[in-house]
């Protein structure tokens, strides 16, 4: 079920009744039939998925769900290090990340197989069950894998019955695209009684009307120029190829950050809260930052599961550039079963170790808000250099292969426009104002919402009267597909 | 709009509503209102679909040359008729020759168009109408397109007429507190700043063929000749097209609606059918259950009133000398096919002649312009 549905908004209202109409015992079993319905919806409704196809993806999340469960029940009364320990948590990992790897790198990797097979004069070809990549599969697959390795290291107490887990793995606000919750915070919240306060019920639409804004008035109205300009057909000057990358950056960061916006409000109208997941992150002066205001329930997933472990096994200076790299080439991996993610993650690895040795121990820490002229001339040039060198990664997240990366990357320079860039222009223009009007305060505040919730009530009242009519005006309510829904 | 201006001591509703979230209701209803004259306004679409009047605008009223013969139909017409070949083939001024298609464009479309655009129709020599049994069928009531055409020009009664009770419920609430209707993007405000006037570089082309199909155009010789767009078996399509077909009330009205207006002003009225891929023909005569499906609709066809002057019928594309290389999928015509075709409908009018007087308009047009 997309978020931008009717569907969806109909199943929220129901559940929404329902849900503070019953008792904690009611709550929680409600939970988990509207998270397996909400997730069961995107294969019921596919057109194209017959038979078992339509219940494939949610057969793959119980079975995650019960593989992890009684792996974590199985392993924690066993002494530490004890061999029977260690293999049921293999297993428990294995079987996840088999589950992964079959439904999202299998074609990748027997294609690759087969060209590498071809290439030593054996041609082998392969038939490849056509199953689709159920969504959210990496997202909850890296939710297990964290719950078994605190489990494991004897930071998690498991939980103790099969339908508490079972309510934290497929909890519907951020199934399908995260934020990827840690157990300590939302495992607790699923087992105590939860409250509604007018306080949590405002700002809890608040975020869902920001994340709708954010996701079909500026995301959903970028796309057609986005799939336009990334187009393999066509003619595109320099200029138009520049702006189309620009407009991509917007359209993914109104497209995800818009989901957890939403996924956030609607947790929080059911008397959760999930963990941040963007901080402004295009307001970044240098990339170090950026990774930690961009997806960060992901990035702060590969510090703590990959990054610190690889660092634990290989020790020195040397080594953390190594591990940095390896860490972001499994983010790229993560997010795609092709050879541009591979590279656009180690892109960014490259970056990231590049400015580590730039800035050496000092990496790590940001400047606080510019206080003058000069400090405001140095940090937006780190933002435009920060900008700029995401867009350049996001050439490789957008185009089909390595070929069209670079065709499309060496055609910004070849120059030129036409005069239809002049639309994709205002576009970036009037796109990218809503953005930074939406961003800055929450930036330079250091808050969560644009509007302070001290702030008098005509003005909240005017900017989310205002928010709701940009909706109305420009939003494309057409059930777009997140683009987070691929990875 | 937040907590903090509810009062924390009071009881009730109170607690839960401040000032904010009324003011914030009132901007919206405020200012949904205050944009409702948009509504009547052209949305230039890159689907080129007509709810938002983007046909209407560009390529209508944007060339005030009259208008001697108008295509209206769906993607069928928008990507099987050009419009310069049949005024070539009738030998009339290409500006008097207009397709007034769009993708998922229905008879409810064409009838709005033609209310709104009485002055520029009313003397028409000849309205070509699409029909096919997909868009005519209950089943397309709920497809998003026609539901953005509901609800952007739809009248009570037409809402009222949907097929599905959620749909008309959802539409009568669009009627009471429009909130879809006056979407625009902002390329659409950007033209309507700007007013390009056609040729320009930004001018836009509903009509151009750039989507869905990017293997419209057909260079012989080349791989585009080959068919790329079979995704759908031609037992789907068919199946699409017409198994347990029955006419959707709102399509039906309109179309009647439509024959109507045009035989009030003496406007002489050609129904085609265009061809669908061979095998989608196949599918619907080889099993019973299509063919009882496709004689309903053969029925229905019969059964309109008024009469069309003729009834072209090309659902075999064996019945306009074409072949499956004439189609880019399974129900659109390739560049190549849309050639072949509009030089049959050419054809196919000039034997009509003595009823609808093209030649008379072209020998006319030909005078004046000396």
């Amino acid at each position: 079920m997309l978020f931008n549905s009717t569907a969806f908004i109909a199943f929220f209202l129901l559940v929404f009744a329902a849900y503070w109409s019953l008792p904690f015992r009611g709550q929680n079993w409600l939970l988990l039939g509207a998270s397996y319905l909400f997730y069961g919806w995107w294969g019921f409704t596919m057109p194209g998925l017959q038979g078992f196809d339509r219940v494939l993806p949610l057969v793959l999340l119980l079975l995650s769900t019960g593989v992890t469960y009684y792996c974590a029940r199985w392993l924690w009364p066993l002494p530490e290090g004890s061999r029977k320990r260690n293999v049921i948590f293999w297993l428990g990992i294995a079987i996840n990340l088999g589950l992964l790897g079959y439904f999202k790198y299998r074609v990748f990797v027997v294609d690759n197989l087969a060209a590498v097979l071809s290439q030593a004069g054996w041609n082998v070809s392969w038939t490849i069950a056509g199953f689709l990549l159920p969504a959210g599969i990496s997202f909850y697959t890296f939710q297990s894998l964290s719950y078994l390795i605190d489990v494991q290291g004897g930071s998690q107490k498991p939980a103790e019955k099969l339908q508490d887990f079972a309510r934290f793995h497929a909890f519907f606000p951020q199934l399908v695209a995260g934020p990827i919750e840690r157990t300590r915070n939302l495992l607790p919240q699923l087992m105590e009684p939860r409250t509604l306060t007018p306080e949590r019920l405002w700002t809890g639409l608040q975020l869902i009307i920001i994340g709708y804004v954010k996701k079909v008035a500026i995301a959903d109205a970028i796309a057609p120029l986005t799939a336009q300009a990334f187009s393999t057909h066509g003619h595109h000057s320099g200029l138009g190829l520049l702006l189309g990358v620009y407009l991509f950056a917007l359209q993914i960061y109104g497209d995800f950050s818009g989901y957890t916006d939403i996924a956030r409000g609607v947790a929080r109208l059911l008397g959760f809260e999930l963990m941040l997941n963007f901080r402004q992150p295009y307001f970044s002066r240098n990339i170090t930052e950026f990774w930690e205001r961009w997806h960060i329930s992901l990035s702060t997933w590969l510090r703590d599961y990959i990054f610190v472990p690889l660092c634990r096994q290989f020790r020195g200076r040397n080594w953390v550039y190594f591990n940095l790299l390896l860490t972001m080439l499994v983010s790229g991996i993560w997010h795609g079963a092709s050879w541009n993610f591979a590279l656009w993650g180690l892109l960014l690895g490259a970056m990231l170790v590049i400015h580590k040795l730039w800035s050496g121990p000092k990496a790590g820490k940001h400047p606080p808000r510019p206080r003058n002229a000069r400090e405001w001339v140095a940090q937006l040039t780190g933002m435009f250099l920060t900008f700029h060198g995401v867009c350049l990664t996001l050439i490789l997240v957008k185009t089909q292969n390595l070929p069209h990366a670079w065709s499309y990357f060496s055609g910004i320079f070849t120059g030129g426009a036409l005069p239809t860039d002049a639309m994709a222009a205002l576009y970036v223009v009037f796109y990218g104002a809503i953005v930074v009007a939406l961003d800055f305060p929450c930036w330079w505040h250091d808050r969560e919402l644009p509007i302070a919730n001290e702030a008098p009530a005509w003005r909240r009242g005017l900017t989310y009267g205002a928010l709701l009519l940009l909706l109305t005006f420009l939003g494309e309510m057409e059930a777009e597909s997140f683009v987070y829904f691929q990875f | 709009m937040n907590a903090p201006d509810t009062p924390r001591s009071s009881k009730g509703l109170r607690r839960w509503f401040g000032p904010s979230a009324f003011i914030a209701l009132a901007v919206l209803v405020g200012g949904r209102l205050l944009l409702e004259p948009l509504r009547d306004k052209a949305h230039f679409d890159e689907q080129g679909m007509d709810p938002f009047h983007a046909v209407e605008k560009f390529v209508l009223r944007q060339d005030p040359h009259p208008i001697d013969l108008a295509f209206f139909g769906s993607s069928q017409s928008v990507w099987g008729i050009l419009s310069g070949n049949v005024a070539n083939e009738l030998e009339l001024n290409p500006r008097a020759v207009r397709n007034l298609a769009s993708p998922g464009g229905t008879p409810l479309e064409a009838w709005h168009m033609v209310q709104r655009n009485q002055d520029r129709l009313s003397h028409l020599r000849c309205a070509v109408i699409e029909i096919n049994p997909f868009v005519l069928r209950d089943a397309l009531d709920d497809d998003p397109r026609t539901m953005s055409t509901v609800s952007q020009m739809g009248n009570l009664h037409e809402r009222m007429m949907l097929d599905e009770p959620a749909d008309r419920a959802l539409q009568v609430g669009e009627w009471l507190l429009p909130v879809n209707s006056v979407r625009r993007s902002l390329a659409t405000t950007f033209l309507d700043v700007l007013k390009p006037k056609p040729g320009n570089a930004i001018f836009p082309k509903p009509d151009f063929r750039t989507r869905p199909f990017a293997v419209w155009r057909v260079r012989p010789g080349t791989e585009d000749c080959a068919i790329q767009r079979l995704t759908v078996s031609a037992k789907t399509a068919a199946k699409r097209l017409i198994l347990h077909w029955s006419p959707s009330k709102l399509q039906d009205e309109s179309l009647r609606n439509l024959l109507t207006w045009f035989k009030k002003r003496h406007i002489p009225v050609v129904m085609h059918q265009p061809p669908v891929h061979p095998d989608v023909v196949k599918a619907m005569l080889e099993d019973e259950e299509f063919a009882s499906s496709y004689r309903d609709y053969k029925h229905y066809l019969a059964s309109l009133r008024p009469k069309p002057l003729e009834l072209i019928s090309a659902f075999d594309p064996a019945n306009c000398g074409l072949t499956e290389l004439h189609l880019s999928d399974r129900t659109h015509l390739n560049e190549m096919g849309a050639r072949a075709y509009s030089r049959f409908l050419a054809e196919k009018l000039s034997t009509l002649q003595e009823h609808i007087r093209l030649a008379s308009a072209a020998k006319s047009k030909g005078v004046a312009e000396r």
